[in-house]
């Protein structure tokens, strides 16, 4: 099996990472990685934008929000972008990096995580349900809000 | 005359930024504002990207590189990127940007500023020589003329 790893983002791999393109039915559903690390710019704190590797090649990436003051409590922990390359999907890196958002939340001692999608054909729901998260009954600007205990 | 300022890139006015589009020909010239906004977030101290508001309208986006150790001397004190909005075009607003990237680099204590483009139709290369920058004779490692200008 491939090993996969998580990798900060760099000047040596911000180019890769900003061409990296999800699948077109997918384009609606998150935002490209561009955008992601432009708002990652104006909040470094909060961000913790990563890289997923599958050996060599640069398969994913995987954005959380950690924002414990946040006044909204489902924005203070949680998933806030996945983009796994069309080319690479359906092998289990979008789990391994969501797996790892739980880590790093776990480590910083949190009691749950969330994450928010867009309802509709090619919405990831399925695949968060899969993983255990839980529609909490909220919407937030159309979105759905799940959250998963840890 | 509508007043042109200075801006920090904020959680407010990020998304506005993104959404910013030159012309269609420039766009083989510039990088896209997110791309230039994820270039900054790795390199958050050298980069010095800002956006150009004409009253309360958001008009352009500037992007300095402020690097005295870089090893390649014209990226030391380098204007990076400079998209203006496919709409505001031709009103001096990217003369405002330009001056205003030289500014600071005085204020750095720079003594030069340079600058690299693509050159073809379309391409910046007029605007900037009539600015003042200069061709040093050199080309970058994406093929692009480097320009410098005296402070």
């Amino acid at each position: 099996m491939t090993t996969l790893r998580l990798a900060e983002v760099t000047s040596d791999n911000v180019g890769a990472a900003c061409n990296l393109s999800v699948a077109p039915h997918q384009e609606h559903y998150v935002a490209p990685v561009a955008r992601s690390l432009a708002e990652a710019y104006t909040q470094p704190d909060v961000a913790w934008p990563r890289l997923v590797y599958a050996g060599d090649d640069l398969v994913g990436f995987v954005m959380a929000a950690l924002d414990p003051p946040c006044p909204i409590d489902y924005f203070r922990c949680g998933v806030w972008r996945l983009n796994i390359a069309a080319e690479h999907q359906k092998k289990g890196y979008g789990k391994f990096a969501v797996e790892a958002v739980l880590a790093e939340a776990r480590r910083r001692g949190n009691e749950s995580a969330t994450v928010l999608w867009v309802p509709g054909e090619h919405s990831p729901e399925p695949f968060y349900l899969r993983l255990g998260f839980e529609p909490t009954g909220q919407l937030h600007e159309g979105e759905v809000v799940a959250r998963i205990r840890l | 005359m509508t007043t042109l300022r200075l801006v920090e890139i904020t959680v407010d006015n990020v998304d506005d930024a993104c959404d910013l589009k030159v012309a269609k020909p420039q766009r083989d010239y510039v990088a896209s504002v997110a791309r230039s906004l994820a270039e900054a977030y790795v390199q958050p101290d050298i980069a010095w990207p800002r956006l150009v508001y004409a009253g309360k309208k958001l008009v352009g986006f500037v992007m300095a590189a402020f690097d005295p150790d870089n090893p390649t001397d014209y990226y030391r004190s380098y204007l990076w990127r400079l998209n203006i909005a496919a709409k505001h075009q031709k009103k001096g607003y990217g003369r405002f940007a330009v001056e205003a990237v030289l500014a600071e680099a005085r204020r750095r204590e720079a003594e030069s500023v340079t600058v690299s483009w693509m050159p073809g139709k379309h391409s910046p290369q007029p605007f900037y020589l009539r600015l003042g920058f200069k061709p040093t004779g050199e080309i970058d490692e994406d093929g692009e003329i480097v320009g410098r200008i005296q402070l």
